[in-house]
């Protein structure tokens, strides 16, 4: 920058501040007519004073009136809340380690384990019990701790199912089920173990079972006002999407230093856009740990909402996961009923 | 730092009346300088608080010492220059500043005002700092060169650039 530029700076800002003898402004008129690019940044004197002008105007037109704590108002008021801060909270230390106390006693005595005759003692009334044994360990994932003895998590192998929603077509004559296979598997409950090994998850399984139908009706010869159009329905439940880990329960630690084992069935409600709205237990594993773990993995999850000829409805989605405690070199084994 | 009032003793008291005084005479303009250098009313008033506190404690220390409201615009003026830098370190990204003036009242979000708070952001604080001395909190040259440390000739500069900025976001 030339140090007539520079100068004239210095003076247009003595004109901004109204500072500006005569001779300054003299001097300022005389540089802006001869150096057109200061002319260009700074303007004239009027530009300069508009400008000024607009600040002025900025300030006048501000409201804010804050009212600011006065120091001491606030030195004491920091001292009251410490001591009252230190005070409460020692006492809610306390309290709390008091709390922890009793809930580590009430944790390390777990809920008496049910016996094994317990699926027998299922109401038989709302629900079938199916039993389906996977083939190999394919589904069978080790949960290892560093040194603990780990847990294997055996996915579905208890499937608590309700009674099939029946649906008769309009003559009322034949009764069709909507989960017609499904009954099938459910009524013999062990020949079912046996008899239909499968390397498609239960999660799957719809997929690969045909989709239950409404027979169609018979095509009737003659006039045109004859033919009946008996209902049809596709009813596809709802099912976690993701594959096998789309609900992965992950036991606390003290699962593991318990040794902690059981099956825990659950079933999810889920709403019209596949998300899961309730997780109950439907049948407890024994331990709080394991069944907390797994309704918190079921709605963790995202689900496929049950649909009705394609149109997604609330349903419900029901699952069971088998927790067996194992020593480290063990390898993971199908759990025995 | 807390415990060093509770140990003052008598000066206290007038230390603190002197400060309550100054307060009430200056609180206003204090914090609409500041939200103007920062911005944002909610560090303004934090950043005032913070200067009548230092005020308080100098008062504390040496009772007899006059302060004048240019000190506790200079003090004002350092703690947002410092509290400016701080930010700038702090946040990489992009500052967002329309933001903050979104937060003010509604009867100062004029285009004046916004165009001003605009411009105000794009300076580097010495020059924000001089043309807020000078034109909107109403000193000279001098005075306000005294604030910062510098010339009247330096001060008379930044506010000549300033006002080029400020004439560039008028203008668009």
């Amino acid at each position: 920058m030339k140090p007539a530029c520079a100068r004239a700076e210095i003076v247009a800002g003595a004109i901004a501040l109204g500072e500006a003898t005569e001779t300054e402004r003299d001097e300022y008129r005389r540089h802006i007519a001869a150096c057109a690019s200061c002319l260009a940044a700074l303007g004239g004197e009027r530009e300069i004073e508009r400008i000024m002008r607009a600040v002025a105007d900025a300030r006048d037109a501000e409201t804010w009136e804050p009212v600011v704590p006065s120091p001491s108002a606030r030195r004491s008021r920091t001292l009251r809340r410490a001591w009252r801060f230190g005070v409460s909270s020692a006492a809610l230390a306390i309290v709390v380690s008091f709390a922890i106390h009793l809930a580590i006693v009430a944790f390390l005595r777990p809920v008496s384990a049910p016996p094994a005759s317990a699926l027998a003692q299922l109401p038989q009334s709302t629900m079938r019990v199916t039993l389906e044994r996977p083939p190999a360990p394919v589904h069978a994932k080790a949960v290892r701790h560093a040194s603990e003895p780990s847990i294997v998590v055996v996915h579905n192998v208890i499937t608590l199912k309700s009674p099939p929603r029946a649906t008769v077509d309009r003559d009322a004559q034949t009764p069709v089920r909507a989960t017609e296979t499904r009954v099938s598997t459910a009524t013999t409950v062990v020949a079912a173990a046996t008899a239909a090994p499968s390397d498609v998850p239960i999660w799957r399984r719809d997929a690969a079972l045909p989709i239950a139908r409404a027979p169609q009706p018979p095509v009737l010869q003659g006039r045109a006002e004859s033919i009946a159009v008996a209902p049809s329905y596709v009813i596809r439940d709802a099912t976690p999407l993701g594959g096998d880990t789309a609900i992965d329960p992950r036991p606390p630690l003290i699962a593991y230093s318990q040794g902690a084992e059981g099956t825990t069935a659950f079933e999810v409600s889920v709403d019209e856009r596949g998300n899961p709205q309730r997780c109950t237990i439907t049948k407890s594993s024994g331990y709080l740990s394991l069944d907390d773990a797994v309704c918190a993995a079921a709605m963790h999850a995202r689900y496929a909402p049950r649909t009705v000829n394609g149109r997604a409805t609330p349903g419900v989605y029901r699952d069971a996961f088998t927790f067996r405690a194992q020593t480290r070199d063990e390898s993971p084994q199908v759990p025995e009923f | 730092m807390e415990e060093v009032y509770l140990t003052a003793g008598s000066s206290e008291s007038g230390a603190q009346v002197r400060v309550e005084s100054l307060a009430r005479e200056y609180q206003t303009k204090l914090a609409r300088y500041l939200r103007r250098m920062v911005g944002d009313s909610e560090t303004a008033l934090d950043l005032t608080q913070d200067v009548f506190l230092a005020a308080f404690r100098t008062l504390q220390n040496d009772p007899a010492r006059p302060l004048t409201a240019g000190w506790l615009y200079k003090t004002a003026t350092n703690s947002a220059i410092s509290f400016l830098r701080r930010k700038k370190i702090v946040r990489m990204l992009p500052l967002d500043r329309d933001h903050d003036v979104r937060s003010w009242r509604i009867d100062e979000q004029s285009t004046i005002s916004l165009d001003l708070q605009a411009a105000l952001d794009r300076l580097p604080a010495d020059q924000s700092s001089a043309v807020l001395l000078t034109s909107y909190a109403g000193y000279s040259s001098q005075e306000a060169a005294a604030m910062l440390g510098t010339s009247a000739d330096a001060v008379r500069q930044r506010v000549c650039r300033a006002m080029k900025t400020l004439r560039t976001v008028m203008t668009e």
